[in-house]
């Protein structure tokens, strides 16, 4: 299990339009209770990052979207202690919703994967 | 022969091919001149080779790129520490993939060229025509590869520059004897201009067909030529970046280092093929300071003039760039020396002027036994053959640099010699800068 089997199985749906069309009012209405665009977050700021392969992924995003992330984050902490959630004006819109650490939490997975291959090789006969 | 479509079958393959087949004996290709490059053109790229037979190959690609031709400060040392990072496969897999080739890759900067750099057996040629092209063309240039990969390294280099106080001299006497283009810092003093997007610009302008030259030691001439065309087809073509002509202007500058001290003083020389002057690289062997025989000082000008100072060593080279040259002799030892061996290494100079014929021949000698020793060694001579190939469609070949070296006369070198001395010097001290002499003090002319 890694951080992007999840964005395998959505490519799976993604590539199956009836599928698409069937599960996308489920997602909507799981996005919208799950309350973190309320908190005005988007999807992959959810990501635990206690572990090396997030931290190396958060390191490699450029300073204005880091910085974003940063922000996001404490003002959904605020909101988190202050029991209330962001102005209607203020919350993640749908298609703010971007997925911006998967692409770098995918590539160095990648590169995990291949290192693993690539030090455990044998002589085919 | 190892094409993409058997590596994607995956690296167990490549095991197998790693052992040298014995397929082609060593004396087939008994070549009658081994050290003839042959230039053709293919895919609009220029490619020069010459075959020897041997089993190993040392292959380059040379671009027109280097720290002269720069558009900011560092640039192209940014380009060249970016080679083999991820292009269209990662660069641990082109890095292993390598290993179990036995082969070896690698990139140098100079003033000129950046230069990308693979030794492997005779067999694979392919495979690294496809790596260096891969390089050229698909290089992604990642920012976070820079910050994690590329920076560090040139920091280091960067680091070691200033610890090596010779270096550090020549840089600033390259400064100063060219002021800007050729006397820009080879390497990048600062990465406040660099960013990934400004390496990538300066790549799409420095790697165009054009401006590059692929060159091999040790490969068939049509081999080269069909792979090249078959993997640097999608390389886009452009005439490269415009450089002013070089001039020289000389001075004197003096830079405080607490790492040792050195002094460089430098003279304008000669030109790089076809306008070569083989006299000034006589001069420099005449001038000398590297001994021949172990625990002794040697007997060139240079050697002589040290050899009672203890610790220091001075010594002469000549350096031929495409449109100028630089003479320059570097002297390294305790500072409360140099001001003495300054003094001895200028009035070498001046007896350069009255120079005896044997002195002449020896150092003739010397010269044309370094010239072919250097044409012998695979991988040493392939930048200067693909920087002469990229100006002038022809590739320098070693007879005639020796029959020029045979064909200069006590004379001309004489001549050269006084012409140094009235032409402006160059004078750099690096070091304590309190006990380091001034150019005026040794009696040269800035």
């Amino acid at each position: 299990m890694t951080f992007s089997s999840g964005v395998a199985l959505r490519r799976a749906i993604l590539a199956r339009p009836w599928l698409h069309k069937m599960m996308a009012p489920i997602a909507e209405k799981y996005t919208d209770l799950a309350g973190y665009r309320q908190l005005g977050l988007v999807r992959d700021d959810l990501i635990a990052d206690e572990n090396e392969t997030v931290q190396e992924a958060i390191k490699r995003l450029p300073p204005k979207v880091a910085y974003d992330r940063v922000y996001r984050l404490r003002r959904a902490v605020q909101c988190s202690l202050a029991h209330t959630i962001l102005p209607k004006e203020e919350q993640t819109k749908p298609e703010g919703d971007i997925s911006y650490l998967m692409p770098y939490i995918e590539e160095i997975e990648r590169e995990r994967k291949e290192r693993e291959e690539l030090d455990s090789l044998t002589r085919a006969k | 022969m190892l094409a993409r479509s058997t590596l994607s079958r995956g690296p167990s393959q490549l095991l197998t091919r790693a052992a040298p087949s014995s397929r082609r004996g060593l004396a087939a290709a008994a070549v009658s001149n081994p050290f003839h490059y042959s230039v053709g053109e293919s895919a609009g790229i220029k490619v020069a080779s010459r075959d020897d037979g041997g089993p190993t190959t040392a292959l380059a690609v040379v671009a027109r790129g280097g720290s002269r031709y720069e558009t900011a400060p560092g640039l192209a040392h940014g380009l060249e520490k970016f080679a083999f990072k991820n292009s269209r496969r990662s660069a641990l897999r082109l890095q292993r993939e390598t290993e179990l080739l036995g082969g070896s890759l690698g990139s140098t900067l100079s003033r000129e060229n950046i230069v990308l750099r693979a030794k492997f057996l005779r067999d694979d040629l392919p495979y690294f025509v496809e790596a260096l092209a891969d390089v050229l063309i698909h290089t992604k240039y990642n920012p976070y590869e820079f910050n994690e990969q590329v920076s560090p390294t040139m920091g280091f280099e960067i680091e070691n520059l200033h610890h090596t106080p010779a270096a550090l001299a020549l840089e600033a006497a390259h400064n100063i004897a060219f002021h800007k283009g050729l006397g820009s810092s080879r390497l990048a003093l600062t990465n406040k201009y660099l960013s990934n997007k400004s390496i990538t610009e300066y790549s799409k302008k420095v790697y165009s067909k054009d401006n590059i030259a692929v060159v091999a030691s040790g490969a068939p001439q049509q081999d080269l030529e069909k792979w090249t065309a078959e993997f640097f087809k999608e390389l886009p073509s452009g005439t490269g970046p415009v450089v002013a002509p070089a001039k020289y202007y000389g001075g004197e500058t003096r830079v405080f280092s607490p790492h040792g001290d050195a002094i460089v003083i430098a003279f304008p020389g000669s030109a790089s093929a076809p306008s070569f002057k083989a006299e000034y690289t006589v001069l420099a062997y005449l001038l000398g300071g590297e001994t021949s025989i172990k625990w002794n000082t040697g007997m060139s000008f240079l050697s002589q003039a040290v050899s009672e100072i203890p610790h220091t060593t001075a010594v002469a080279k000549h350096v031929a760039y495409t449109d100028t040259g630089l003479l320059y002799v570097t002297i390294e030892g305790p500072g409360s020396a140099l001001t003495q061996a300054g003094e001895n290494v200028v009035s070498a100079f001046k007896s350069l002027g009255e120079v005896k014929p044997e002195d002449v021949k020896k150092a003739i000698a010397l010269a044309k036994f370094d010239a072919l020793a250097t044409a012998e060694d695979r991988s040493v001579g392939l930048e200067s053959v693909g920087q002469t190939v990229i100006a002038s469609g022809n590739a320098p070949q070693v007879e005639s640099i020796v029959k020029a070296l045979s064909g200069v006369t006590v004379e001309a070198v004489k001549a050269a010699g006084k012409k140094l001395l009235e032409s402006k010097a160059t004078f750099v001290v690096v070091g304590d800068t309190y006990i380091l002499p001034y150019a005026e003090d040794l009696g040269l002319k800035v």
